[in-house]
């Protein structure tokens, strides 16, 4: 059902089996598996099924660290969360983002890709996707080659971009499931413990016009984003100083980014058909598809560097200087001049390259509680968005090994733009919205707020849905895999629940 | 499956003479061959139809390296420890010429030795080849 807690009584008190705090991509994913199991669900949205202003205004927060978005423009409070405005970019994750790499510092999920290939499978359906491409060039053929060799550690991978709005694809499937209730207006403020310190006893929430609830469960699920996520550990401050699940200091630390730079560039020497499978994007079904270059796990090993993703995001007609240079490559590669022996007489074009870069696990890039507060009396957040000399040197190399690899492959030459001699990010490179970490899952509490689970770490029924669980970032966007997550950590609820 | 040697210091900004790797002079060597490299010049200044852009480009190389700008030393630079064996050349051996200078292109890259002109990467080799069209 859905409901609008602004038309509660005042202190009514809501008694489900499980309390879910957020409807966004980790929250309506839990309610579609949760939906029509004998127990009593939950919901709570911050907004409404709109945009609106004052609710937004909620999210606004300070940025200490590197120059980041403003924070209430970069998450959206309105039932389907972020998914209102998202650009649908899917992928999963690869097996090496899930192991410990040595060079990487804290690094390794406390499971294999393996425990989450199932879910992926089961998240295709709600992400409307096609297929679970573990291997780049799934959709290659003929008429759309790899390019590269794979056998050097040049690989392709899959980008499915199907932008679903959650909150209106499932809206039905999740607001008329009998034991399931969405409740908008409904700002989650304060998470307070029983007798014991060990459980969560109740949630209090409040509507921005000021009427409050309680919300008591067996179990509660915190699925608000990777930034609301701490926020509200670390505000539910009362019983335990330093917040729910911070008794060794990790709440809010290791926030993660993708680092978008567009510092490269391709002037092809092979005709445009040829970059088929790279650009533009194509249409499979219900998604386009766009296949990206990345350095093969292996290579990374050797040149101990992180992830990366690279498509070809614009064309671009080419400078004078660019026009021979493509005539001349053309001819060192063994082909024709553009505008010789039948080829097409256009002017060459090149591309642009974005690039989508992995962060590397940072403890001190970190969401902290700001002395200012909301409208709803709850603090707001700092954000120290803090990257590492590895973040800059593994694009820069990257981009260096696009072009001997493209180069060797004879399908053009890389315009590598990021100094060799810095590790000073170009101004133009900006995060993608993706705040991931915050919560990050580890066995050992002394370094991680939840377990394998997604259970607090020294909580009984306090879990926690999103990317904000995700120990490294890999290339990939986050909410394939945050579904699976969710996915994942519904199956758990129902054993529990049952 | 081929290794590919991606030391980062491989990539090199204006930085010494490439490595030679000899790959021409097999393929190159001919009872003719003498030690001037005048024919040899006009060989690889021949490399490209579009002598124009390669001019071009390769203007930008020497406005780099001033001190290759001088059309022998980047032919000796080119041809390493086979110049005296490649002797005079003919426009017969150019299909042999092409062929291995585009290997010595690939395994440049292969190796890293790298420059960058207006950040675009090209091998040491090709470089070179543009500069030779433009210093002749």
């Amino acid at each position: 059902m859905l409901l609008d807690a602004r038309s509660l009584p005042p202190d009514s008190t809501i008694t489900p089996d499980v309390c879910v705090i957020g409807a966004g991509a980790a929250g309506i994913s839990l309610g579609l598996e949760l939906a029509g199991g004998p127990f009593r669900v939950c919901l709570l949205e911050s907004g409404g099924m709109d945009i609106d202003e004052a609710t937004q205004a909620l999210s606004k927060g300070r940025s200490s660290g590197r120059r980041y978005f403003p924070l209430d423009t970069s998450r959206t409070r309105a039932f389907g969360g972020s998914t209102n405005c998202w650009h649908g970019v899917c992928l999963p994750l690869e097996a090496e983002d899930f192991e410990a790499r040595d060079w990487i510092p804290h690094s390794g999920w406390p499971f294999d890709r393996n425990e989450l290939l199932p879910h992926y499978e089961r998240a295709l359906a709600i992400c409307g996707l096609e297929r679970v491409a573990l291997e780049g060039g799934s959709w290659a053929d003929e008429s759309r080659p790899v390019l590269g060799d794979t056998s050097m550690g040049l690989e392709t991978r899959d980008i499915q971009v199907a932008p679903t709005r959650f909150g209106s694809v499932h809206r039905e499937a999740v607001t008329e499931a009998p034991n399931v209730d969405v409740y908008l207006h409904a700002n989650a403020v304060d998470i307070e413990l029983g007798r014991g310190e060990r459980r969560v006893d109740r949630v209090r929430a409040v509507t921005l016009a000021g009427a409050g609830f309680t919300v008591r469960s067996k179990l509660f699920v915190l699925a608000a984003g990777g930034i609301e996520n701490p926020r509200l550990l670390l505000a539910s401050n009362r019983q335990q100083t330093a917040g729910l699940g911070n008794q060794n200091d990790q709440v809010g630390r290791f926030f993660m980014e993708h680092p978008h730079v567009f510092s490269a560039g391709l002037l092809p020497s092979v005709p445009a058909e040829r970059l088929a499978l790279y650009y533009p994007a194509f249409r499979v079904g219900a998604v386009s598809v766009i296949g990206a270059w990345k350095v093969s796990a292996k290579l990374r090993r050797a040149e101990q560097i992180a992830d990366g993703s690279h498509w070809l995001h614009e064309r671009r007609e080419t400078d004078v200087f660019e026009q021979r240079l493509a005539t001349t490559i053309s001819e060192m590669d063994g082909g024709a001049p553009p505008g010789r022996s039948g080829t097409p007489t256009s002017r060459p074009a090149r591309y642009v390259f974005a690039s989508e870069c992995e962060q590397v696990p940072n403890p001190a890039s970190r969401i902290t509680l700001a002395n200012e507060r909301d409208a709803l009396g709850v603090q707001r957040v700092d954000l120290a968005w803090r990257l590492l000399p590895i973040d800059y040197r593994s694009a820069l190399r990257s981009h260096q090994i696009l072009a001997q690899h493209l180069g060797l492959a004879g399908v053009g030459r890389v315009q590598v733009l990021l100094d060799a001699e810095s590790t000073d990010w170009p101004p133009g490179m900006e995060g993608g919205r993706h705040h991931m970490g915050t919560t990050r899952m580890h066995v050992d509490p002394r370094h991680g707020v939840v377990d394998a689970d997604g259970l607090v770490h020294g909580l009984k029924n306090l879990y926690v849905a999103g990317s904000s669980l995700f120990p490294t970032a890999g290339a990939a966007n986050p909410t394939f895999t945050l579904v699976a997550l969710a996915l994942r950590l519904a199956d758990r609820l129902k054993r529990l629940l049952s | 499956m081929m290794e590919v040697d991606l030391r980062r210091r491989d990539f090199l900004r204006g930085a010494s003479a490439a490595a030679v790797v000899g790959l021409v002079a097999p393929i190159l060597s001919s009872p003719m061959a003498c030690s001037r490299g005048d024919p040899l010049l006009a060989a690889l200044g021949d490399f490209f139809d579009d002598r124009d852009a390669a001019r071009i480009v390769g203007r930008i190389y020497l406005n780099q390296e001033p001190g290759e700008r001088d059309a022998r030393l980047l032919v000796e630079r080119l041809a390493g420890p086979a110049l005296e064996d490649w002797g005079s050349l003919s426009r017969r051996y150019l299909p042999a010429l092409r062929s291995a200078l585009r290997a010595r292109h690939r395994e440049d890259l292969r190796t890293g030795e790298i420059v960058s002109l207006d950040g675009w990467q090209l091998s040491r080799t090709e470089a070179r080849l543009y500069a030779v069209v433009a210093a002749r």
